[in-house]
């Protein structure tokens, strides 16, 4: 099964807290192949990070993982020890996160930072190393690169930072880029642009990327694949364009329903999904989404659905795919 | 940088004014003095009288303030009333050194037992090693260091007649003293480092070292500790002037002549310029160390930016 870059399946990871064990991710499948460039979407705290997490082992240690198979490059990553997993950690897999003003050590210059893992990964000199990190800060768009090699994070903007870190994610040429919400916590003309050199680098790198965000226009435009995740399960997998144009789950129709249009003055109305997401401490028996779902009938409350295939390369769980139900609503 | 430091000079003088103004008015201002009749019911009225034309204190307040002052632009801190033959000059000459030689030791093994005991609290989170040294943190804080030092003379000095109680000039008459002087130091950077650590853990930047493959090493004291180790360099400010400048308790119980003793003894004997002499030489000390702490701080974090 050499086919794909990672492959994930069945993972769950639970965390145990002063409240009792949170189920945050409840056996996900994921694969991503060289080059793809997917996405992972679903609301705060549906797990999306967290599995992310998991496969890189960066959790802390009241966390749970476990999984039938975490396989990343032909390698099970759960076999391995951690010092193995930190020879591919910043060097085959890169990671981006969330909030550019943190992420970054502020005690240390952009140099120093941007060439830690070219000197630990790559054994370049420091003379090398430097020359690729002016070359990699080029390369993401910054202006005297030389210049900012000796500066220290807060002498940069937010958009800069998150150039930076991609700078660094993606230095030692890795073969995957796990960007969790790269964009949230930047205004939205530096959000396109940084979206816009992601796309960049991915056509010049070819590395795959998983993006996982909460918005739905960042997903539209960038991914080829996209999973679709709710409490702590995988609700929907398809292409993009089936995403938008062929839903499949009701949390999915919720989700595109809550987005505003293309702006082109249509008068329709943004439809919230009501409700909140279910807790994690205690997840229900059936469908997670079932309490806050317009079509959920009895048996949504009683057991999970499983994932159904609707059409090539695209899968939904829900219970309205079942072919018995597909036939008795057909009867009607 | 420089303008920095020099401003912060001229601030310091500031201060250093008021201080010694409102501590030598505040002084006088208690009643008695070095030599009143009720202290010396031996001597006459006339010799009393005499003494005080002496040193000047038949003087009003604000003449002996201003010959005070005048005197102590020469750097003369002027003679002691009670230890005669003395000047207060020579008095924290001969004390000092002693004092802060403790001083510096021990705060040498605050840093070199404080920081580990922290950092390993922190990042064995819950485990027995956490409760012991928050356990030893909490004994250390909250126990006298004179009931410290008496348990500690009866177990060392009378039960088995290792250490000596008292005396000075050898490293034995050192280690007790040291040992009183440490442990409270040691349990407050303890707990500052681990809580500053468990801060500093949750923190992006640690994550990112992580996802960058950076070893665990290498993500604990290059990414955490420089951190981490902020809140204790603003701690060792004022610990660095108060341990060595000598504890009043300590310095009685051990018999060391150090300068800590005079702290309180000055007081009580109204010696005025031994008090004077001790206000200067403490304040000028902890500006001094806050200063260098500052500067410190700006060596560790870029964010700090000296503002000219």
């Amino acid at each position: 099964m050499g086919e794909h870059l990672l492959e994930v399946k069945n993972l769950r990871t639970n965390f145990k807290t002063s409240a009792g064990i949170v189920q945050a991710v409840r056996g996900i499948d994921l694969h991503v192949d060289a080059g793809e460039f997917m996405g992972i979407i679903g609301e705060s705290g549906c797990g999306k990070s967290v599995s992310m997490m998991s496969i890189m082992r960066l959790l802390d240690d009241n966390a749970a993982v476990k999984a039938e198979k975490i396989e990343f490059d032909g390698k099970e990553m759960q076999e391995l020890s951690r010092k193995e997993i930190r020879k591919i950690l910043g060097n085959d897999i890169g990671m981006i996160f969330q909030d550019p003003m943190t992420s970054l050590n502020p005690l240390y210059t952009i140099g120093n930072q941007l060439m830690e893992p070219l000197m630990k990964h790559q054994n370049m000199s420091k003379a090398r190393a430097k020359e690729r990190a002016i070359e990699m800060l080029e390369t993401v768009g910054i202006n005297e690169p030389d210049k900012r090699l000796k500066q220290y994070p807060h002498e940069l903007s937010g958009g800069m930072r998150q150039r930076v870190m991609i700078a660094v994610a993606m230095c030692c040429n890795p073969k995957l880029l796990i960007a969790d919400e790269p964009t949230t916590a930047l205004d939205v003309t530096i959000q396109a642009q940084i979206m816009e050199l992601m796309a960049e680098l991915k056509e010049k790198f070819d590395t795959a990327t998983i993006l996982i965000t909460h918005d739905l226009g960042v997903i539209a435009n960038s991914c080829t694949r996209v999973v679709v995740m709710y409490g702590g399960k995988i609700m929907e997998e398809a292409s993009v364009e089936d995403l938008f144009y062929h839903p499949a789950h009701p949390y999915t129709e919720g989700l595109l329903r809550s987005v505003p249009g293309d702006g082109s003055g249509s008068k329709e109305r943004l439809v919230p999904i009501p409700g909140t997401p279910p807790d994690l401490l205690d997840p229900p028996a059936g469908c997670p989404f079932a309490a806050r779902c317009p079509k959920a009938m009895r048996i949504c409350n009683q057991a999970p659905a499983q994932l159904t295939t609707v059409g090539a390369d695209h899968r939904a769980a829900c219970w309205l795919l079942h072919p018995q139900i597909k036939d008795m609503k057909g009867g009607e | 940088m420089s303008r920095y430091i020099v401003k912060r000079l001229v601030a310091a003088i500031i201060s250093m004014f008021f201080l010694i103004t409102i501590t030598f008015f505040l002084m006088h201002a208690i009643p008695g003095g070095p030599f009143s009749a009720g202290e010396r019911k031996d001597l006459n009225p006339e010799i009393i009288e005499a003494i005080r034309a002496r040193y000047g204190l038949d003087q009003p307040v604000w003449k002996q303030y201003l010959n005070y002052m005048a005197k102590l632009l020469q750097g003369d801190m002027g003679v002691s009333y009670k230890k005669t033959n003395y000047t207060v000059n020579e008095l924290i000459g001969l004390g000092f050194p002693i004092s802060g030689e403790i001083g510096i030791i021990a705060i040498v093994i605050a840093l070199v037992f404080g920081i580990p005991l922290g950092v390993v609290a922190a990042l064995k989170r819950g485990s027995w090693a956490d409760m012991a040294s928050m356990i030893f943190a909490t004994i250390g804080i909250s126990i006298p260091t004179f009931v410290i030092a008496m348990l500690l003379m009866y177990e060392f000095c009378m039960k088995h007649s290792l250490l000596p109680t008292f005396g000075w000039g050898e490293i034995r008459h050192l280690i007790l003293p040291v040992i009183c002087m440490c442990l409270s130091p040691i349990a407050n950077i303890t707990r500052l480092c681990r809580s500053s650590m468990l801060e500093v853990s949750r923190q992006d930047y640690v994550r990112t070292a992580r996802a960058k493959g950076v070893g665990e090493g290498s993500v604990i004291f290059k990414h955490m500790l420089r951190n981490a180790i902020l809140p204790v360099v603003t701690y060792l400010g004022p610990l660095v002037a108060a341990l060595m400048t000598g504890s009043f308790a300590i310095e009685r119980l051990f018999m060391i002549p150090g300068m800590g003793r005079y702290f309180v003894n000055a007081v009580t004997d109204r010696d005025y310029t031994v008090i004077m002499g001790l206000t200067i030489f403490y304040g000028a000390f902890i500006m001094l160390c806050t200063l260098l702490v500052d500067i410190a701080y700006a060596f560790i974090d870029p964010r700090v930016r000296f503002e000219d």
